[in-house]
């Protein structure tokens, strides 16, 4: 379309505006160049061109454009830079909470250049110097054994290593609280940032209605997204909702992404935020059993009964297999209390929880405290031990949930189930999962056409009436209507016409019992004879001439059930057919669409509007700096029970938090302080290896006599193996043969025997003067080290955090027992003997141990491996545990470095698509300014041009 | 494509290089002002451990330094101590004032007086040397093998085989026992009484005499009546007052008193010149199985469950084994005969003596004692029996030195090998330290320039810094 006269001031304007637009945008960029998150914005322009022709058509041909039209701001971002870049912070934010917390660990056990404050160049660490003064103590011990103060020196240098060690495991155990404290903190702060991404979700879809572009709070949300990213690995998509009158707007989705390596979890994927809708991450808390009822099938605790329906079981599959009445097929019962193997045939019944305090008491009280005690409020809750997240429900600002509707389940139904439900929809409420249930009915008419091959198009011939539009009908009620006026009507009376009524604006007609006029057989109205006013009962079909229902070809269809029969002659006078014709014609062919289809299909249509639920995320299902937190405050490395393995975390061995090092740490201790016990507990012995009778003089041995036969005598010997000893000694009692038990009958070691307490003939334990109780071996020394400071025990197991020399030694009721061995007819050892000392105690520093998990029992974790997992000295163990941390840190400073410099480096690359530059808006600045120069002088040009034509053109002077 | 170079860009890259070139700046900065190579394991952990493995055979050195520097002074001790028992027993016939030199006298000299003097010198040469094994080094014993807080060496007084003060012979008298028997007592009060019977009994002159008779009566006068006899404490027949003295003297005749009592040599309470297999057992335990191990640097090592021998030290010293040994030999000595002043000839008396000890201590003392018995007269042996065994003792004396000789060089050899050990350990402890040296702490050198360097790049970046943000088109631009 050329443009008018004055369309080139419009053309003029345009550019202004578009300038003037322009200069704004390059402004707004401008002042936001230090803004974080901004993303640069462009300003979309295009030429405006009417493509429609003109109405009074140019002759000159040509069409020239309209001007500019600016259509809209757009934000220069790259959505792989930006996948890229929240991938890369993801692995920053894993690596720096992993190095950090092991960092802390590393602040508590790290020594090297350590102890060397005093003495410059004497680095020697801390607890390793301490192990050092143990066993120079010791070796100051063998050379002046007997002298108490070198006893005192091996017991001060023994505390000092125990108060170490429980010093250790405070830190480290303070370590742990800190990391849970944090753990909750940042758990916290995503959840604030998945509120305040579904906020802005919330605004930018009200601003998307409205036609608002929302940059500024798409910044606001790339830039929490990107927050987010350091927390938690996600997978950001954006998608398109419908809202109704043809419009759509954009919606965000945020998934975790899939970082679980077992392909068959797809909690990994678990949706954080739908559109308007987001979730909130939640720390499974310790819950208290006796608070709920029942249990549903996979063991979760509950008390919505619905959640709690298992199959019934059949009574006789739970008995032992070697039972006669034993069912191993038979699992289940059904509702008539019938065995059957068909688990969906069983009957449900409600599961209840065994645990369930019935009294009533806690009801309500969900959680247990750190305590043990109950509380109704997850804040005060203690958490799981696995530190496992729960993802909630998809919930709007409102706390509506989100409801999500799948596709249909399709089930061909009879025409008579179709019939009895009514074609109705029909809703349902499950219970048990709040889902509902939409049932829909669907008649669904048959594609299968008969046609018939001789239908003419247009014909009306089987039709008896037209309707307006010229087309045939068999419904009267669809025919062009004729009204049958009176013509008496507005007549004056003298006029009247005695062939029609005298009042009523129309004649009224007959109406069969079906509610249509009747008709004669020459197409006139059956009349009743009276007028009415009414025009609807006056009326007829407009009746068709050309009505011959024997013409084949005006008919479109077959009858769907004559298919296949011969088709009927054309009648013999087709102006005339008889009736018998007629009815043969219609029997076979119609234009009811109908009969000429197939049977219909009758189908019920299920839809499930399932409501979002909370999901328990798999161990492994995220990944970044929440997850790095969890491990650490979860791994236990090769101290991880094999169940842990098997159905938590197939690389739990492999990864090492706090637990790990906190137990390795104990792993030592326990191991020092067990077999420092060991070496300082048991029975004197003379050179040859013979046991000491506690009650004997002069080195008398422990003998024992057989009870059959007083002739054989056996002397207990350390030197003899069990099996070595003579068979009488341990042989029981053989009342067939008479015979009567050997004195060692029952027990199944010779130290068992020797730790028996002897008992007088009251059977009660014999004392020695020190109020000792006489074993049968003459017993010397007992516990170094115990579990507290006020004992001597060492059940439970001796640890880091508990480790104390026993109350016996501290006391000097105990000391280190130098040696067991008697010289000959002597009942005690030589005054500074060292044996014990030299072949034990000396030994523990040179001799190589086998550290096993499984070596110190914790409550609630079982089936811990067997397998060493470090062979060596104690003290190379403490070392070990050092090394181990050590190069954990190594990787993970490493993995920092490398993950951070491809951060930065993949930022700068984002920025170089999306920030500010003032080269770029310098450009800019200049382009528009000229452009709107431009513009102005245009219009001048214009209105010069214009004022010629209008105030000059035409003038003569 | 160039990459679009914003200025975001610009400063977020600058940011992170200038951070790099803190940190870097600011680690060289540690290593200069600590000296040392890494500050964690993270740093290097391969080489952290190996610095605290050195480090643990660092210390693990200097404590067996210090135990061989105190094994070093008791064996001094031992040393001087067996040096000295040397000194009492040395063979030369020049060396004045040793036991020896007494003996030779002894045999020598046969001034009358003399044998008696010189025997109480040999005696107190004996008890000498038992002063000298029973030294301490500190507060241990040193001789006493494993029992370092008992005296090792006792002299014990000679016991009489035979005291049995609870046999029946210890009892003067007999008593009722109450139910039908008889035991022993020494209360005349308590034991039975029985008529006293006469000394003077005659049967045949007690027929007409009745001073004669069985009996006194209580005015001292015979009776054959029982009834008139004064009443007495009923003797025991089988007294036997030897049961009753606990000790023997040097002729071994059975005493009371502890001071005339002859002395055993014991040691750790067992008699060195026993010959009862049960004493023996437990002198061949101290002497040869029994040890004391100390770890000063051999290479400890077990075996078995039990420490390796040769991994450690024995540093159980046994005052037996230094004394010549323990037990008893046999040895035979012929007297010569020889015609007396009045033409009779004696022949030559040949003896054989069983118990001869090993031990020179029991051996200086017993010759002492020997010597102490000669005639104060003539100076001549108590009885030939004596002569002979004077002069087995000496033989034994003589072949007993040797052996402690022996035991004196080995000692010798052993405190020399202490030593040598001890410069051993000194050297080892010295090439750890080096050791350590390298590889812990930083060659000041390369550490400074390392940090020269980084500062160097550090200012370099801060003046870049300026430039960053240099002049961009905008400073440029002139609207008129």
């Amino acid at each position: 379309m050329g443009i008018g006269t004055f369309g080139s001031f419009t053309q003029a304007r345009l550019a202004l505006y578009a300038s003037q637009i322009g200069l704004t945008v390059t402004g707004n960029n401008i002042a936001n160049v230090n803004t974080s998150g901004y993303t640069r914005q462009r300003l979309d322009q295009k030429s405006l061109y009417n493509a429609g022709a003109d109405r009074y058509y140019s002759t000159t041909g040509v069409k020239v454009g309209q001007g500019v039209l600016c259509h809209g701001l757009s934000q220069l971002r790259d959505p792989y830079l930006d996948i890229q870049y929240r991938s890369k912070t993801a692995d920053v934010g894993a690596m720096d909470a992993l190095l950090e917390g092991l960092s802390r660990i590393a602040g508590v056990l790290d020594e090297t250049g350590k102890g060397g404050e005093i003495t410059e160049g004497k680095e020697f660490g801390i607890l390793a110097a301490e192990f050092r003064k143990v066993f120079d103590a010791l070796n100051n011990l063998t050379a002046e054994t007997g002298h108490n103060e070198y006893d005192i020196q091996v017991k001060a240098a023994c505390k000092n290593l125990a108060d170490m060690m429980r010093s250790y495991g405070r830190g480290l155990e303070e370590q742990y609280k800190s990391t849970v404290t944090m753990f909750e903190q940042n758990v916290s702060q995503v959840n604030t940032i998945l509120t305040n991404i579904r906020n802005l979700n919330e605004n930018i879809r009200q601003a998307d209605i409205s036609g608002d572009d929302a940059l500024e709070m798409r910044d606001e949300r790339n830039l929490l997204i990107d927050q987010l990213s350091e927390y938690i690995k996600i997978d950001v998509s954006y998608s398109t909702e419908k809202i109704g009158v043809g419009a759509e707007v954009e919606k965000l989705i945020i998934k975790l992404d899939n970082a679980n390596p077992d392909s068959s979890v797809h909690t990994d994927e678990t949706v954080l935020i739908d559109g308007i809708y987001s979730s909130q991450l939640s720390i499974d808390a310790v819950l208290n059993k006796k608070a709920y009822k029942y249990m549903e099938a996979d063991g979760t605790l509950t008390n919505n009964e619905a959640r709690a329906q298992v199959p019934q079981r059949n009574p006789a599959s739970l008995l032992d297999p070697t039972d006669p009445a034993y069912d191993g097929k038979n699992l289940y019962l059904d509702k008539d209390g019938n065995p059957t193997a068909n688990e969906a045939d069983a009957k449900l019944v409600t599961n209840e929880n065994p645990d369930y305090d019935k009294t009533g008491a806690n009801d309500g009280l969900l959680y247990l405290k750190a305590d043990g005690t109950a509380t109704a409020t997850y804040a005060e809750a203690a958490h799981v031990q696995n530190f496992d997240i729960t993802v909630s429900e998809l919930k709007d600002r409102n706390g509506r949930l989100l409801f999500t509707i799948g596709e249909p389940t399709k089930t061909v139904i009879t025409p008579e189930e179709f019939e009895q439900s009514g074609g109705k929809a029909t809703t349902e409420v499950d219970e048990a999962t709040g889902a509902i249930k939409i049932t829909t009915y669907i008649k669904q008419l048959s594609d299968d056409i008969a046609r018939n091959p001789l239908w003419k198009k247009g014909s009306t011939t089987a039709y008896p009436y037209l309707t307006s539009s010229g087309t045939g009908t068999s419904d009267a009620q669809q025919a062009a209507k004729v009204y049958h006026y009176n013509p008496n009507f507005g007549k004056p009376a003298d006029q009247i016409d005695p062939n029609y009524p005298a009042t009523g604006k129309y004649l009224e007609v007959q109406f069969d019992a079906a509610g249509n006029p009747m008709l004669n057989a020459d197409g006139t109205p059956v009349l009743t004879g009276v007028g009415t006013d009414e025009y609807a009962k006056a009326w007829t079909p407009k009746v068709n001439q050309n009505y011959n229902p024997a013409v084949i070809s005006g008919y479109r269809y077959v009858k769907y059930d004559q298919r296949g029969n011969p088709p009927p002659a054309a009648p013999a006078d087709p102006a005339n057919p008889t009736p018998a014709e007629i009815a043969a014609i219609q029997a076979y062919y119609t234009n009811d669409l109908d009969a000429a289809r197939g049977e219909p299909t009758y189908i019920k249509q299920v839809y499930e509007k399932v409501p979002s639920s909370a999901v328990k995320l798999d161990d492994n299902d995220l990944y970044g700096k929440l997850q790095s937190q969890r491990e650490l405050l979860t791994e236990a490395g090769e101290f991880s029970s094999q169940d842990t393995v098997a159905n938590i975390d197939e690389n739990a061995i492999t990864k090492r938090g706090i637990p790990y090092y906190q137990k390795s740490l104990d792993l030592l201790a326990h191991t020092f302080a067990t077999e420092m016990n060991k070496m300082n507990q048991g029975y004197l012995v003379n050179p040859k290896g013979e046991f000491i009778d506690p009650t004997g003089t002069d080195g008398a041995v422990l003998t024992v006599t057989n009870p059959n036969d007083p002739t054989q005598t056996y002397t207990l010997n350390k030197n003899d193996k069990w099996e070595d000893i003579p068979a009488w000694v341990t042989a029981p009692a053989d009342p067939t043969a008479g015979t009567a038990a050997g004195p060692l009958a029952g027990y199944n070691s010779v130290e068992e025997y020797l730790a028996e307490p002897r008992t007088d003939a009251n059977g009660d334990p014999l004392k020695d003067d020190n109020g000792n109780v006489i074993r049968n071996g003459a017993f010397r020394g007992g516990n170094l080290f115990s579990n507290n400071g006020n004992g001597n025990d060492d059940d439970p197991p001796i640890t880091a955090t508990n480790i104390s020399i026993s109350l016996d030694w501290a006391e000097n009721a105990l000391q280190i027992v130098p040696s067991f061995i008697c010289p000959p007819d002597s009942s005690e050892p030589a005054s500074s003997d060292s044996d014990n000392i030299i072949n034990n105690f000396t030994s523990l520093s040179y001799r190589d141990l086998e550290f096993r998990p499984d070596a110190v029992q914790y409550e609630g974790v079982d089936n811990v491996r067997h397998d060493s997992m470090f062979v060596g000295t104690l003290e190379q163990m403490w070392i070990n545990i050092d090394t181990v941390l050590g190069e954990d840190r190594n990787i993970a400073s490493k993995q920092l470095d490398n993950f951070y410099a491809s951060q930065v480096s993949i930022d700068t690359s984002r920025a170089s698509v999306s920030s500010v530059d003032f080269n770029d808006e310098a450009m800019n600045l200049m382009m528009y300014a000229k452009s709107y120069n431009a513009a102005c002088r245009l219009m001048t040009t214009i209105d010069s041009v214009l004022d010629k034509l209008i105030n000059n053109t035409g003038l003569t002077t | 494509m160039i990459p679009r170079m914003t200025v975001t860009g610009s400063m977020k890259s600058y940011r992170y290089n200038l951070q790099r070139s803190t940190f870097t700046l600011n680690k060289s900065i540690t290593t200069v002002m600590t000296g040392r190579a890494f500050n964690s394991f993270a740093e290097d952990p391969a080489t952290a451990a190996h610095s605290f493995h050195l480090r643990r055979s660092y210390l693990r050195t200097s404590s067996q330094h210090t135990l061989n520097e105190t094994t070093v002074r008791k064996f001094d001790v031992a040393y001087s101590s067996v040096t000295s028992v040397e000194k009492v027993i040395d063979t030369d016939p020049n060396s004045e004032g040793s036991a020896y030199f007494a003996i030779l006298r002894a045999i020598n000299d046969p001034d009358a007086s003399a044998r008696n003097a010189l025997g109480q010198e040999i005696t107190a040469h004996a008890n000498d040397m038992v002063q000298f094994m029973n030294g301490r080094y500190g507060d241990n014993f040193v001789f006493s093998g494993a029992d370092a807080l008992n005296v090792p060496l006792t002299w014990v007084p000679k016991a009489n085989p035979e005291y049995a003060p609870d046999s029946e012979a210890a009892f003067k008298y007999l008593m009722d026992d109450g139910q039908g028997g008889k035991v022993g007592t020494n209360i005349a009060a308590d034991a039975n009484k029985v008529p006293q019977l006469n000394p003077n009994y005659d049967p045949a002159a007690a027929q007409g005499d009745p001073g004669f008779g069985q009996y006194l009566k209580p005015d001292g006068t015979g009776t054959n009546n029982s009834n008139l006899a004064a009443q007495v404490p009923e003797e025991n027949p089988d007294y036997d007052e030897n049961v009753t003295k606990r000790y023997l003297t040097s002729d071994g005749e059975p005493t009371d008193d502890e001071f005339k009592a002859g002395r055993t040599l014991c040691y750790r309470g067992v008699p060195v010149d026993s010959d009862d297999p049960s004493d023996l057992e437990k002198l061949d335990y101290f002497s040869k199985s029994e040890k004391k191990y100390v770890d000063i640097g051999l290479g400890y090592d077990m075996n078995g469950g039990q420490v390796e021998t040769s991994s450690v030290y024995n540093v159980a010293l046994h005052a037996v084994n230094f004394l010549g040994g323990y037990g008893h030999e046999t040895r035979s000595y012929t007297v010569p005969g020889y015609t007396d002043d009045e033409g009779v000839v004696h022949p030559d008396q040949p003896f054989t003596f069983t118990d001869i000890p090993k031990n020179i201590v029991s051996i200086t003392d017993e010759i002492g004692t020997i010597l102490q018995r000669c005639s104060p007269e003539n100076g001549d042996f108590a009885t030939t029996e004596d002569e002979a065994r004077f002069n087995a003792l000496v033989d034994a004396f003589e072949e007993s030195s040797f052996r402690v000789k022996d035991r004196y060089t080995e000692l010798t050899t052993q405190s020399q090998f202490l030593q040598n050990n001890q410069k051993q350990l000194e050297s080892n402890a010295y090439t750890l330290n080096e050791q350590i040296q390298a590889i812990d702490y930083v060659d000041p050198a390369a550490a400074i320039s390392d940090f020269i360097f980084a500062k160097y790049c550090y200012d370099t970046a801060l003046k870049v810094g300026n430039s960053v943000l240099s002049q961009s088109l905008m400073d440029y631009m002139n609207f008129t």
